[in-house]
């Protein structure tokens, strides 16, 4: 049990040192550069559904003070966005191996 | 050093034109079918799906015995008939209707591809009408009766040297894996394809533009091709795009060459 507690104790003293990392401005440049990132997939048709939802839900927990919650759905936008990226620079150059061979 | 460089160069362009031929494409892509379905002729899937499942394909039929579509059809026909505002019609443009044999088109004024529906909507502005919306019910009734009048003629398009960029371009967005759950068009409706997508059996890439616009069960309306293809994107988690999009028109494109020769069997009904 006191482990517990203590582990408990070095958790929320952990979070408490996070969220006074954060700030309002260092989480909206996260979520800029989500945006961007998936701007960019979207021009190139490869704009994922789940990108922009995270986004949106990182903008909603940035309006609503949780900074926390901001800054873990804007990591999370940033990764698909680039994973989205990733994948329109890949299919550039292997899509013509799925075609079936003349 | 330069003969070898002229060589070089010309087994390039000779590589790059390979890539962009059309029939070449059609008959490796039919070949690929029958390999896969050595018992399903090219020709039978017009039907999609229930040319691949017979337990399917009762059912289906027996669903044609009073096909949910049929009202579709007479409210287009409707529409058809109706005239403009300077007395003119889609007569006028399409005569009896019978054209979809012949879309999409590469145009080369403008140099992109039309569609039925586009030329529908270029019919009406060219007579001072305002274009219908391209998710609206009307444009959805006027194509299903342009589909039913021109039912059993033979797609028969071109793709000219101007058109080959955007065929190409409908070509790599159909091999392309798309989305959060990495999927191509052509991973299910190819390699997957006969096999079952939870209840569903996907069907083959060959014929999937011949029935269109398509009552779906689940739509519970009649809706175009590229509803369906905006349904696909965002099944795999990729964002659809806009109807008639360049991308979308492109994809009809290649997709309706792929059919070349097929004959055309729409409106349809579809789970």
């Amino acid at each position: 049990m006191k482990r517990f507690i203590a582990l408990s104790s070095m958790l929320f003293v952990c979070l408490l040192a996070q969220a006074n990392q954060l700030t309002m401005e260092s989480v909206s440049e996260q979520i800029l550069q989500a945006e961007s990132l998936h701007q960019k997939a979207r021009t190139v048709g490869h704009g994922w559904v789940i990108t922009l939802k995270l986004i949106e839900q990182a903008k909603a927990a940035l309006a609503d003070d949780q900074l926390i919650k901001a800054d873990e759905l804007s990591k999370r936008a940033l990764g698909t966005a680039l994973a989205s990226v990733t994948q329109s620079i890949k299919e550039k150059r292997v899509w013509r191996s799925r075609k079936p061979s003349s | 050093m330069i003969r070898g460089t002229v060589c070089l160069a010309a087994l390039l362009a000779g590589a790059g034109s390979a890539s962009a031929d059309p029939e070449s494409d059609r008959q490796a892509l039919a070949r690929y079918f029958e390999q896969r379905f050595p018992d399903v002729e090219v020709a039978a899937h017009i039907d999609g799906a229930y040319a691949l499942n017979a337990q399917t394909r009762e059912q289906w039929l027996a669903m044609e015995d009073f096909p949910p579509y049929e009202f579709s059809v007479d409210d287009g026909e409707v529409l058809f008939g109706a005239s403009f505002k300077d007395g003119s019609g889609y007569q006028d443009c399409f005569g009896d209707g019978n054209v979809k044999a012949h879309f999409p088109y590469f145009d080369l004024k403008e140099q992109s591809v039309v569609t039925l529906e586009l030329a529908i909507n270029d019919c009406r502005v060219a007579s001072g009408e305002e274009p219908l919306a391209y998710d609206g019910e009307d444009i959805a009734l006027l194509s299903a009766y342009m589909a039913f009048t021109s039912r059993d003629s033979v797609i028969d398009i071109e793709v000219p040297p101007e058109g080959l960029a955007a065929y190409e371009e409908g070509k790599q967005y159909y091999y392309s894996r798309r989305g959060q759950l990495n999927f191509s068009c052509s991973h299910c409706h190819m390699q997957m394809s006969g096999m079952k997508l939870r209840a569903e059996t996907l069907s083959a890439t060959i014929g999937h533009v011949t029935h269109w616009p398509v009552y779906r069960l689940k739509w519970q309306e009649i809706g175009p091709l590229h509803r369906r293809f905006k349904e696909c994107n965002e099944q795999v988690g990729a964002e659809g795009l806009e109807y008639q999009s360049e991308t979308y028109r492109n994809l009809e494109y290649f997709l309706t060459y792929m059919s070349q020769g097929l004959p055309l069997n729409g409106p349809a009904s579809r789970k």
